[in-house]
C-alpha cells in the first residue's frame, strides 16, 4: 500500500510539471496581452496595437510614449508586421489573443472581421472622414467600424535628376509620351524601368487595379463580376491594360526575378528612372539616400491626357477596435486625441509621415515628402482613380498576380491573360 | 496477491502512459478529428457561422478546380529529384569523408551545417545568392549560366529549389551513412581484400547491402520531409514564378490564410496525409524486403 501511495505522489508531481509548464507558455505572453496585463495591477493598462504599416513603427512608437507622458497609466505594446500580417491576426485570433486594435482592409476585409469589431459610429471624428474613407470601413448595417490610417496613391515613382539628364523637361501624361521619354533616357544610357514582377504584390494589387479603376463605373464593374454580367474577357479598357503590363515588363530588367526590396535598391540607388510605387516609399528613401529627387507621375496606358493624367489612391488600412478588449475606453480616448487634438494630428502628419482621411486636417507638405506632396496635389485637383484591391474575393489579388507573371513570362497571350483573371475570380468568389 | 500486482500494474502504466497519452490526445487525436469535421464545412477560419457542404471540398479537390493536383504533381517531380540527388550525395560524401583524408572532421561539420540552420533562413539567404550573387559572378566571368533569371523561370526556379534542398539535406544522409560505413567490421573488409576483390567491387558488393537498413531510414526521412516541403519553399520562390512551384504545404496554407477556404484547406491536409502515408509506407515496406532478402 506504501508502494502504492508513492506512486500517486508520483503522479501528482507529473501531472503538477506538466501543468506547470503550460502555464509558463502562458505567462510569457503577458506582456503583449493587456487582458491578462490588465489584471496584474489595476493602476496601470496596455493596449495592444498590432499594425501593418511597418514604415510607421518607430514613429508611432515615439507617438505612443508622448501620449503615455500625458497619460501615465496607459502604455502600449505595439507589433508591425507587413508580410504575412493576417496570418499572424488569425493565429492571434485562433490562441484567443486578438489585439486592442489591428488593422483592417476594408470592405471584403471588414465583412471578414465585423464579427470581431467595436462599433465606433457615435466617434466624434467619423462625421470628418473623407468618403473614399468612409465608404471601405462602413458595414452593411451603416455602421463604421474603425479609423483611416492613411490615404496612399501609387503611379510610377521617378528620379527627378535622371529624368534631367534625359533631358525630359515635364512628366509624360500620355502613352506616346511616356515611349518617347523612355526611349530618351535608353539612349542617355540610363535603365527607364524596374518591375517588380517577382513578388506578386505588386501586379495583383497595382496593376490590375488600373484595369478596375478605369471603368467607368469601377463598383457597378466589380458587382457585375460577382453576379457574373460583367467579365475581363473581351474589355477594351483590361486590354489597353495588358497592353501596358507588357511594355512595362518589355523595358525592365530581369522583372521576374526582380522583388521589391530589390526593385527599392536601384530606385534609391539611382540605378533607374521610374518604377511602378507610392507614397509609401519616402521613409525609405528618406533612410537610404536623403538627397534622392523623387516624384510621382501617372501610369498612361492611352492618348488620351485628360483620362491618364492621374494616380490611383486609397485608404490603406484601418485601425479597429476588438469588441471584447478590456480597455476599449482607453483606446477610443487614444484615437479621439490622434485625430482631433492639434498635438495628435502633428503626430500623425509629421512623425508618421501620414495622409489623413480626414477633412478636418490635413498633410504637412514639407515633412510628406516629394511623393507625398505629389498625391496630396493629385487629391485635391481630384485627379485620382480609386483603388479597389479590398472589393475582391479573398486571395483573388495573389491569383491575379500569378496570371500577371504568366502573362509577361509569354505563357499566354493577351486574351489568354484576360481569361484567366476571370477565370481565377470565378474560381474563389464562389 | 497477483491481483494486487495488477493494480499497482495499472498505477504504473497511469503514471508513465498517462501524461503523454493526455498530451496525445490533446495535441493530435482531437485536433485531427476537429479537422475532419471542418473538411466538411466552407468556414472561413473566423467568422460563427459554418456551414456543411458535405463532400464539395473533396470535389473541388479531385476535379482540379482547386489546384491541389498541380501542387501535388509538384511536389512529386521535385521529391523524386531531390530525394535520389540527396542520397546519392549523401552516400558519396559519406565514403569520401570515411576514407583517411585530412581535415576530415571539419568537412563533416561543414556539410552537416546546412542541417542545423532553419529553412527559412535558407530560402532567403538562397534567394539573395540567386538574385544578387549569381549574376555578381556571371558579370564579371561572362557566364550565361549564372547570369539567367534563376528564380524568373519555371525551369530553373525548380532547379534552384532542388539546389537548396539537397545541399541543406545531404549532410544529413551523409551522417547516418558515415555511422553505417563505420559500424561494418574491419575483418569483414579485410577478409575481402584477401580475396582478391578491388574497392569498387568490396563498396558495390559488400558495404553496400550491409548499409540497407541505414538507407531505409534515409529514404524514409527524405521522402516524407520532401513531400512536406514548405520552409525553403515559401522564402526561396513563394511559389512563385506564377504558381508554378507551389508545393502542396504551401497550396494548403494559401488556401487556408490568403484565400480564406479554411474547410477547403482542411479538405487538402487530410487528402495530404493519407498520400503521404500512402507513400512513405509503401517505401518502408519495399526496403524492408530488400532488407530482409539481403541480410
Amino acid at each position: 500500500m506504501k508502494r502504492t501511495k508513492g506512486r500517486l505522489t508520483m503522479l501528482c508531481v507529473s501531472l503538477a510539471g506538466v501543468l506547470a509548464l503550460t502555464a509558463c507558455g502562458g505567462q510569457a505572453n503577458e506582456g503583449q496581452n493587456s487582458q491578462t496585463g490588465s489584471s496584474e495591477s489595476a493602476k496601470t493598462k496596455t493596449i495592444y496595437i498590432y499594425q501593418n504599416k511597418i514604415e510607421i513603427d518607430k514613429a508611432l512608437k515615439k507617438t505612443a510614449e508622448a501620449y503615455t507622458a500625458l497619460h501615465p497609466d496607459i502604455q502600449f505594446s505595439i507589433e508591425s508586421v507587413s508580410d504575412n500580417f493576417s496570418t499572424g491576426l488569425k493565429t492571434k485570433l485562433a490562441s484567443g489573443e486578438l489585439p486592442d486594435v489591428f488593422t483592417v482592409l476594408g470592405n471584403q476585409d471588414l465583412k471578414l472581421w465585423q464579427s470581431q469589431l467595436e462599433d465606433l459610429t457615435d466617434q466624434p471624428w467619423t462625421k470628418d472622414m473623407i468618403p473614399l474613407a468612409k465608404e471601405g470601413i462602413t458595414g452593411d448595417d451603416g455602421k463604421v467600424y474603425g479609423l483611416p490610417v492613411s490615404v496612399e496613391g501609387y503611379g510610377y515613382v521617378y528620379n527627378k535628376k535622371l529624368f534631367q539628364q534625359a533631358g525630359i523637361s515635364k512628366v509624360p501624361v500620355t502613352l506616346t509620351e511616356l515611349k518617347q521619354d523612355v526611349e530618351s533616357l535608353k539612349s542617355a544610357g540610363i535603365q527607364p524601368l524596374v518591375g517588380a514582377y517577382m513578388d506578386w504584390y505588386q501586379a495583383g494589387n497595382f496593376l490590375v487595379n488600373m484595369g478596375i479603376a478605369r471603368q467607368k463605373d469601377p463598383l457597378a464593374f466589380i458587382k457585375g463580376l460577382y453576379d457574373g454580367t460583367a467579365t475581363f474577357v473581351g474589355n477594351e479598357i483590361f486590354k489597353e491594360v495588358a497592353d501596358f503590363i507588357q511594355y512595362d515588363f518589355a523595358n525592365g530588367k530581369n522583372g521576374l526575378s526582380t522583388n521589391f526590396n530589390n526593385q527599392t535598391t536601384q530606385l534609391v540607388n539611382g540605378e533607374i528612372a521610374m518604377t511602378l510605387g507610392g507614397n509609401w516609399l519616402q521613409p525609405t528613401i528618406d533612410n537610404g539616400n536623403a538627397s534622392l529627387e523623387t516624384g510621382l507621375m501617372p501610369l498612361p496606358v492611352n492618348d488620351n491626357p485628360e483620362e491618364n493624367d492621374k494616380l490611383y489612391a486609397g485608404v490603406s488600412g484601418y485601425w479597429a477596435i476588438n469588441k471584447d478588449s478590456n480597455v476599449k475606453k482607453e483606446v477610443k480616448d487614444f484615437f479621439n486625441w490622434l485625430v482631433t487634438t492639434p498635438e495628435g494630428q502633428t503626430h500623425m502628419t509629421k512623425d508618421m509621415q501620414l495622409i489623413p482621411g480626414f477633412s478636418s486636417f490635413s498633410a504637412d507638405n514639407e515633412t510628406i515628402g516629394d511623393l507625398g506632396a505629389d498625391l496630396s496635389r493629385y487629391l485635391k485637383e481630384g485627379k485620382v482613380y480609386g483603388s479597389y484591391n479590398s472589393y475582391y474575393p479573398d486571395g483573388v489579388a495573389q491569383a491575379f498576380g500569378e496570371a500577371v507573371q504568366r502573362f509577361v513570362a509569354g505563357q499566354v497571350d493577351k486574351d489568354g491573360f484576360l481569361q484567366e483573371l476571370q477565370n481565377e475570380w470565378d474560381r474563389l468568389a464562389e | 496477491m497477483k491481483k494486487k500486482k495488477k493494480y499497482n500494474m495499472l498505477w504504473g502504466n497511469l503514471l508513465f502512459l498517462g501524461p503523454s497519452t493526455l498530451v496525445f490526445l490533446a495535441v493530435v487525436v482531437i485536433p485531427f478529428a476537429i479537422s475532419i469535421i471542418y473538411s466538411f464545412s466552407n468556414w472561413n477560419g473566423i467568422s460563427n457561422e459554418i456551414k456543411f457542404v458535405g463532400l464539395n471540398n473533396f470535389n473541388n479537390i479531385f476535379s482540379g478546380k482547386a489546384k491541389f493536383l498541380d501542387a501535388f504533381w509538384f511536389t512529386l517531380r521535385i521529391t523524386a529529384v531531390s530525394v535520389l540527388l540527396i542520397n546519392l550525395l549523401g552516400i558519396l560524401l559519406a565514403v569520401a569523408l570515411t576514407a583517411r583524408l585530412p581535415l576530415r572532421n571539419p568537412f563533416r561539420a561543414a556539410f552537416y551545417l546546412p542541417q542545423t540552420m532553419g529553412g527559412l533562413i535558407l530560402g532567403f539567404i538562397w534567394q539573395f545568392i540567386f538574385i544578387a550573387g549569381f549574376p555578381a559572378i556571371g558579370d564579371k566571368l561572362n557566364l550565361g549560366f549564372f547570369t539567367q533569371q534563376w528564380l524568373g523561370t519555371e525551369k530553373t526556379a525548380f532547379a534552384a529549389l532542388v539546389i537548396v534542398n539537397v545541399w541543406q539535406n545531404a549532410g544529413y544522409v551523409m551522417v547516418i551513412m558515415i555511422a553505417a560505413l563505420s559500424g561494418i567490421s574491419s575483418e569483414l573488409i579485410e577478409s575481402a581484400k584477401v580475396d582478391g576483390s578491388r574497392p569498387l567491387n568490396t563498396f558495390l558488393r559488400i558495404k553496400l547491402p550491409l548499409c540497407v537498413p541505414y538507407i531505409t531510414v534515409s529514404l524514409f526521412w527524405t521522402i516524407s520531409s520532401a513531400l512536406k516541403m514548405f520552409e525553403t519553399n515559401v522564402s526561396l520562390t513563394k511559389g512563385g514564378p506564377y504558381g508554378s512551384t507551389t508545393s502542396m504545404a504551401l497550396n494548403i496554407y494559401n488556401d487556408a490564410f490568403a484565400n480564406n477556404k479554411y474547410g477547403l484547406a482542411t479538405a487538402e491536409a487530410l487528402v495530404f496525409f493519407v498520400i503521404i502515408l500512402a507513400i512513405t509506407s509503401v517505401q518502408l515496406y519495399m526496403s524492408k524486403r530488400k532488407e530482409s532478402q539481403i541480410l
